[in-house]
């Protein structure tokens, strides 16, 4: 009896690093509407994201259908300003149900409520430019009211991205590409900042995959966007999220966060 | 002495060859037909130029995938699928507007007709009267063809008029050159334009015949069906498009377009997204 009890102890202190690593905060994925990515490679790319989340122990739902726009929107509201680092992963359209439709309401919108929590919560976008919107709902007026930064754009086709220390780190599947929607780095005001630029252009005007961050609020996440290129995204965006969760929401000492993070990549 | 005098007249007149050599191999991505035959529309007052019947070659070639491994090193070449192969294509003769149709010729027409076009982005930065018309539904722009007394070029005429006969990849040749279209990065730094130009502005860009803005500016809607997979069964002969596909066709990049997209044998289709599209008009040669 005494072994057994000395054996879980003994996994149990095995696996509570793992375990703390991830704080509270969900991952959804969300394909029901997708633009330049047929929905067919979207939900491969997001499979192999599930599988990844999964295998790293991170908690996550995927919305397959267009019909799961209110339940999406049900559960960004449920989770803003709930002290976890929630994540939204979207395959280059966001439903009306997060941002109204034709840039109706520019402030206050769920999706934009999201972002400006002090959770951190963050938005990942592949493929199209984040926030245009299906049938060109919202165009600049998206990602402009989004942010609250008037002219920002996400133009410049074509633009070779070279990945960084940072992101050779955080992504291992990370490919060069060539980003057709790049954030624009040069463009960025008021209290956002680059958090952590993953591959951009030789000038560092340009940046996919890139994290910015509203100040301590919430983080916007483009990550390749390309027109209907069939590159890693859902691996990239695990790795990404993987990394933003242990790095961000651990009530580790920093020393045990490294060793943790080369656990992951070992798993995988 | 003539000895000396017969080397250094060889000598001097191989450089001269050369330099006739090299002429005329760049002459063949410049050349221009001439005269540039013309009409004006009645309806919508648009210039149009004339392309004669003829083959010419349409999509991309596997010398063209060695250029394109050059300069797109980091795009999967499977991108350029959907324009093989290249092949030897015979369109009638037809004329096809030198500009692309501007919003005060697309106003007329909603003015003319009472149409109430489904998706015209008639607000600024867009809508001036020189400005290309931002006409996003396929339906807006066959409407105002039809009313023009045209019609919407297939995706061949399209391709012919922007590129002429030899395989160019622009419309000016093949040498790509920043300053000859209304694209690039969406800052105007290049090309003095952050949007849109108004139509018109580059004719150092124009097609072997006499078309403007075919790269750059807006995007632009054919009347054929997109389906991946055409260029693998079109006919050879005036090719119409599928008889259905997942939209319709669209051609030659728009103002926040580089390199890739701007080239005359990309096409796009189905989900356009963040695209900024127009349209310009063809008419058969008998009307």
């Amino acid at each position: 009896m005494r072994n057994t009890i000395l054996l879980l102890t003994l996994v149990a202190l095995i696996a509570s690093p793992l375990t703390l690593t991830f704080g509270a905060g969900d991952v959804v994925i969300y394909t029901g509407t997708t633009q330049w990515i047929d929905k067919a490679p979207a939900d491969e790319q997001a499979q192999i994201c599930v599988d990844m989340l999964n295998d790293a122990g991170i908690n996550n739902t995927w919305y397959k259908s267009d019909g799961d726009m209110d339940a999406l929107a049900n559960w960004m509201e449920d989770v803003t300003d709930d002290n976890g680092l929630d994540i939204c992963v979207l395959y280059g359209d966001i439903p009306p149900t997060l941002y109204p439709q034709g840039n109706a309401m520019p402030d206050g919108s769920i999706g934009e409520m999201f972002i400006e929590s002090t959770d951190g919560d963050a938005i990942l976008n592949h493929a199209d430019y984040m926030f245009w919107g299906l049938g060109n709902r919202n165009a600049e007026g998206g990602l402009q009211n989004m942010m609250d930064i008037p002219g920002i754009v996400m133009w410049d086709d074509n633009t070779p991205m070279i990945v960084t220390d940072e992101g050779k780190d955080i992504s291992p599947s990370l490919p060069a590409i060539q980003s057709d929607r790049p954030f624009h780095i040069d463009q960025l005001a008021n209290d956002w900042e680059v958090e952590v630029s993953l591959a951009q252009n030789e000038a560092g005007t340009r940046a996919d995959p890139i994290i910015v961050r509203d100040g301590d609020r919430g983080r916007l996440i483009p990550t390749i966007q390309t027109a209907n290129g069939d590159e890693p995204k859902g691996a990239v965006a695990a790795e990404i999220i993987i990394w933003l969760k242990s790095t961000v929401t651990s009530v580790e000492p920093d020393g045990k966060l490294t060793t943790t993070w080369g656990d992951l990549k070992a798993i995988k | 002495m003539k000895h000396k005098q017969f080397c250094f007249i060889i000598i001097l007149s191989i450089p001269l060859l050369l330099l006739f050599a090299c002429s005329e191999g760049m002459e063949s991505q410049t050349v221009v037909p001439s005269p540039i035959k013309t009409i004006t529309s009645p309806t919508d007052g648009a210039v149009m130029v004339f392309v004669p019947s003829g083959d010419f070659l349409m999509g991309t070639s596997d010398a063209d995938i060695e250029l394109y491994k050059e300069l797109f090193p980091l795009r999967d070449i499977s991108r350029f699928d959907n324009e093989r192969p290249q092949r030897t294509v015979y369109v009638d003769a037809f004329y096809i507007d030198k500009l692309e149709v501007t919003n005060q010729q697309f106003k007329q027409f909603l003015s003319d007709t009472g149409y109430k076009p489904k998706h015209y982005l008639d607000y600024p930065p867009h809508n001036t009267e020189d400005q290309p018309a931002v006409v996003l539904d396929w339906s807006d722009a066959a409407a105002y063809a039809k009313w023009a007394g045209k019609r919407l070029p297939t995706e061949a005429e399209w391709e012919k008029a922007a590129r002429g006969t030899d395989g160019r990849i622009w419309p000016w040749g093949n040498e790509w050159d920043a300053t000859k279209l209304s694209g690039n990065d969406g800052t105007g730094l290049i090309d003095g334009y952050v949007l849109t130009a108004p139509v018109g502005q580059f004719p150092q860009g124009a097609s072997p015949y006499g078309a403007l803005d075919m790269a750059g500016n807006l995007w632009e809607w054919v009347s054929d069906w997109y389906t991946h997979d055409y260029y693998e069964y079109a006919p050879n002969k005036n090719p119409l498009g599928p008889e259905s596909g997942d939209g319709h066709v669209l051609k030659g990049g728009g103002w926040a377009e580089n390199l890739d997209f701007t080239r005359c044998a990309n096409r796009f289709g189905g989900n356009p997204g963040s695209l900024i599209i127009g349209f310009r008009c063809a008419m058969d040669t008998t009307q």
